[in-house]
């Protein structure tokens, strides 16, 4: 049987975190960043100001100006926003791939990812407190565990994993089925590869709990909870799991979730997840 | 043989589509917690499939405004009316859901296939249309199939097929 380090080995931990976001994400969540923290992280980095410029001028980022300045970027749209892009572009890059094991066609997986984040950015209008980027991130992130078991795992276990999720008596969920065959699931490989890439502990613990039943969340991981079912009821990323995932009453409560509200901000998750897609070229 | 030439429409999720020519396929895939509706009139040889998220449209009547098959108490009656537009016959209509997937050994707060498909059922009900088949719940995904003509339908799951 394959541990949980050999699979990260096999597989390569995916292109390391963007030097420059790092440093963004360092400004953007230390409580003392400032514009100019934002702006130095940044502007000295070619590509990604070219990239970030681009972006900041086209319409998916809102602004209703022209954006000349990494510094007018931070002030217009916020060093947050800017680093949403920049790790949905680098999700993208890692995630756009098929994986059969899990039913996902090329994009499913990104289209997934990515559902989750914007079902993270509606939440974070709804739940105070949970607007500062983590939640966006760890959502985007949270199945980046899934890439490395679909591409690195025995097919002939992974096999065995959808004979348990299918079974007609006693099906288990996909991440109970992996953790009985494998030993751990593809939220343990993900806490693994994102704590690799130094992410703030917040982001690895939400990855490592997402599927954990019960118990007391912190707002992130509630908020990832949450995320990840939306994205799932606004049908990214049912791969052959099906909808295999249900909505925790203790995570709502927390979360002050009502279902009329739930309802709500997965109709803005839906519309928004469909101009996102278009943005990067492709509708639902 | 024509059928190399006839196309096939993709209904996204939040959308629907129907045609009258005869051979034409229509398909809605990631069918999880949602409904597909599919409805044929082998007669007028017109049919469609709506592929709907939610099932009420007052928690937010303006997207509902924008986005009326994103709601099933606003989509279906848009595939009849449309359906009927292109010369359906209520009487003749075939009416066939599927969907509505949900997990049967956690409790769900909420609960979005068990009452995807109720409003469904309400719906038909309430308008004297019998539901000809339907394959709805367990947590399986499904891929829903309309042949316009034939008025053959079918989902696939696991790359399993199933006639409705």
């Amino acid at each position: 049987m394959i541990s949980l380090q050999q699979l990260v080995r096999r597989a390569g931990v995916p292109r390391a975190f963007p030097a420059t976001a790092t440093k963004l994400a360092a400004a953007v969540w230390s409580e003392k960043g400032s514009v100019k923290d934002a702006v130095a992280a940044i502007e000295y980095d070619q590509a990604v100001t070219a990239d970030v410029l681009k972006w900041a001028n086209s319409a998916s980022s809102g602004s209703t100006r022209k954006i000349a300045t990494i510094r007018e970027a931070v002030i217009r749209l916020g060093g947050v926003r800017i680093l949403e892009h920049l790790i949905a572009r680098h999700v993208r890059g890692t995630m756009n791939r098929a994986l059969p094991v899990y039913g996902y066609a090329g994009q499913d997986l990104w289209r997934h990812s990515v559902a989750a984040g914007v079902a993270a950015g509606e939440l974070a209008r709804h739940v105070p407190g949970s607007s500062d980027g983590l939640l966006f991130t760890a959502a985007l992130l949270h199945d980046i565990g899934k890439l490395f078991l679909g591409t690195g795992a025995p097919a002939a276990e992974m096999e065995n994993v959808w004979r348990l999720v299918n079974a007609d008596t006693g099906a288990q969920t996909c991440e109970q089925a992996e953790r009985e065959v494998l030993g751990f699931s593809h939220v343990d490989v993900g806490a693994e590869v994102v704590s690799a890439w130094r992410l703030p502990e917040e982001i690895v613990e939400a990855i490592r709990r997402h599927h954990d039943a019960g118990g007391e969340g912190d707002r992130v991981t509630d908020g990832v909870k949450a995320a990840n079912f939306m994205a799932r009821a606004v049908g990214a990323g049912i791969g052959h799991e099906g909808m295999g995932l249900a909505m925790d009453g203790a995570v709502a409560q927390r979360l002050r979730l009502s279902r009329d509200t739930l309802e709500k901000l997965c109709a803005a998750t839906a519309v928004k997840f469909n101009e996102v897609l278009q943005s990067y070229g492709s509708g639902v | 043989m024509q059928a190399t030439n006839l196309m096939k429409h993709i209904v996204g999720v939040s959308d629907m589509k129907l045609s009258k020519t005869s051979g034409e396929v229509i398909v809605t895939h990631a069918l999880g917690s949602c409904i597909g509706v599919a409805i044929h009139d082998p007669v007028a040889c017109v049919g469609g499939i709506l592929h709907y998220m939610l099932p009420r449209s007052n928690v937010d009547p303006d997207k509902a405004r924008q986005k009326p098959c994103m709601f099933g108490d606003t989509g279906i009656p848009l595939l009849f009316q449309e359906a009927y537009r292109l010369g359906a016959a209520k009487e003749n209509l075939r009416v066939v859901i599927a969907g509505g997937a949900q997990v049967f050994a956690q409790k769900d707060f909420f609960d979005i296939g068990k009452r995807n498909t109720v409003i469904a059922r309400k719906i038909f009900w309430k308008n004297k249309v019998m539901i000809a088949a339907e394959h709805v719940g367990d947590h399986i995904p499904r891929t829903l199939f309309l042949e316009i003509g034939s008025g053959d339908t079918w989902f696939t799951s696991h790359g399993e097929r199933v006639d409705l």
